[in-house]
């Protein structure tokens, strides 16, 4: 695979005892691939864990969220010429073995965007709050209502995204904390090609999510709102491809 | 408007008014961020001056007691300095946002 040109971006905060796993399977599934941690701010050992396992680290010197630290990897994957990127989790969620799955499809040049779906694979083992999963049904509806094509799985943050995409994703409009179902909303209106692809998805393997405590309800409600700003303001998206 | 209280409100609004002077001049309080606080500041000691202005609007507005009007106004006021501090921490954010960012990419160079 002529991965050369991909960079795997791993936004992490507070991820240290498994990120550096998750660099060494990726480093061995994608050999040539750069590996970009985004370590947001993290209060424990992250950034040296992930260094000596190999990876480039840019670190946050102040937390600035989840969608800030992908950004950053757009910001990145733009200043030194990558052509691909492929976002995952550093908290053991998203497996480096789907990583080839994922990059094919846009690799292929049959999508702008690939998302990785949990519930396309009947091998997930992934469970989540209510609230987030009723969250994720909802949006992941509307999205397909308004854009034609199924989405099952608008949350999932293991994508793979090309140039075009993550140039667009860079220029200040990102969301800094849930770039979810509305990022797709503003790529399909961008003309982006956006395909999901069956991955298998297990539980954090410890540490903090960012879908605890009471955040899950702000997160329905932010992304309502998020999704309303992005449909009202839709033909600053399609400009863009023009 | 009674003498005692007439005194008592323009002592206030005159205050106010120099504070916010002083806040510009020393630089404490940004000129572009000051704008609303500027008008606060010429209109309370100007609807003391002249009050029968501020009973004349009332009426203008079918607002029986000039107070009503002095209450609806200041929340209207204060709605939209809250309007301005969200614009400026939003801008800051995003701001923010993008030093660390590029922060971060020059402390990875070295």
């Amino acid at each position: 695979m002529g991965d050369q040109k991909v960079l795997l971006v791993i936004p992490a905060h507070n991820e240290h005892g498994r990120v550096g796993n998750i660099i060494r399977a990726a480093k061995h599934i994608l050999p040539s691939a750069k590996i970009l941690v985004v370590n947001d701010c993290s209060s424990d050992d992250t950034g040296a864990e992930s260094a000596e396992a190999g990876a480039d680290v840019v670190t946050h010197l102040i937390n600035l969220g989840y969608g800030a630290a992908l950004e950053t990897g757009y910001l990145y994957a733009l200043k030194y010429g990558y052509e691909f990127i492929v976002q995952m989790d550093g908290d053991g969620q998203h497996l480096p073995d789907e990583v080839p799955q994922i990059l094919a499809p846009v690799l292929d040049g049959g999508a702008d965007i690939a998302i990785g779906s949990r519930y396309l694979s009947s091998m997930s083992t992934y469970k989540t709050s209510f609230v987030r999963k009723a969250g994720q049904k909802i949006f992941g509806m509307i999205l397909s209502l308004i854009t034609g094509y199924k989405i099952t799985d608008p949350t999932s943050g293991f994508q793979c995204l090309n140039r075009k995409a993550f140039e667009l994703f860079s220029r200040g409009q990102f969301p800094h904390d849930f770039p979810d179902a509305d990022v797709l909303l503003m790529a399909h209106y961008a003309g982006f090609r956006v395909k999901e692809v069956p991955v298998v998805m297990v539980e954090r393997s410890g540490g903090e999510s960012m879908h605890a405590g009471l955040k899950p309800l702000y997160y329905v409600i932010k992304m309502i709102l998020s999704i309303v700003m992005v449909f009202l303001s839709q033909r600053r998206w399609k400009q863009y491809v023009s | 408007m009674y003498p005692k209280q007439f005194l008592i409100m323009l002592l206030i609004s005159l205050a106010l008014f120099l504070l916010i002077v002083r806040l510009i001049q020393k630089g404490r309080l940004e000129i572009s961020y000051c704008w609303l606080w500027l008008a606060v500041g010429i209109a309370a000691p100007l609807i003391v001056i002249k009050y029968d202005w501020l009973l004349w609007f009332s009426q203008q507005i079918d607002v029986a007691t000039p107070i009503t009007t002095l209450f609806l106004f200041s929340i209207l006021i204060l709605f939209l300095m809250c309007l301005q501090f969200s614009l400026v921490i939003s801008m800051q954010r995003r701001q923010i946002k993008r030093l660390t960012q590029q922060i971060a990419m020059r402390l990875e160079e070295k």
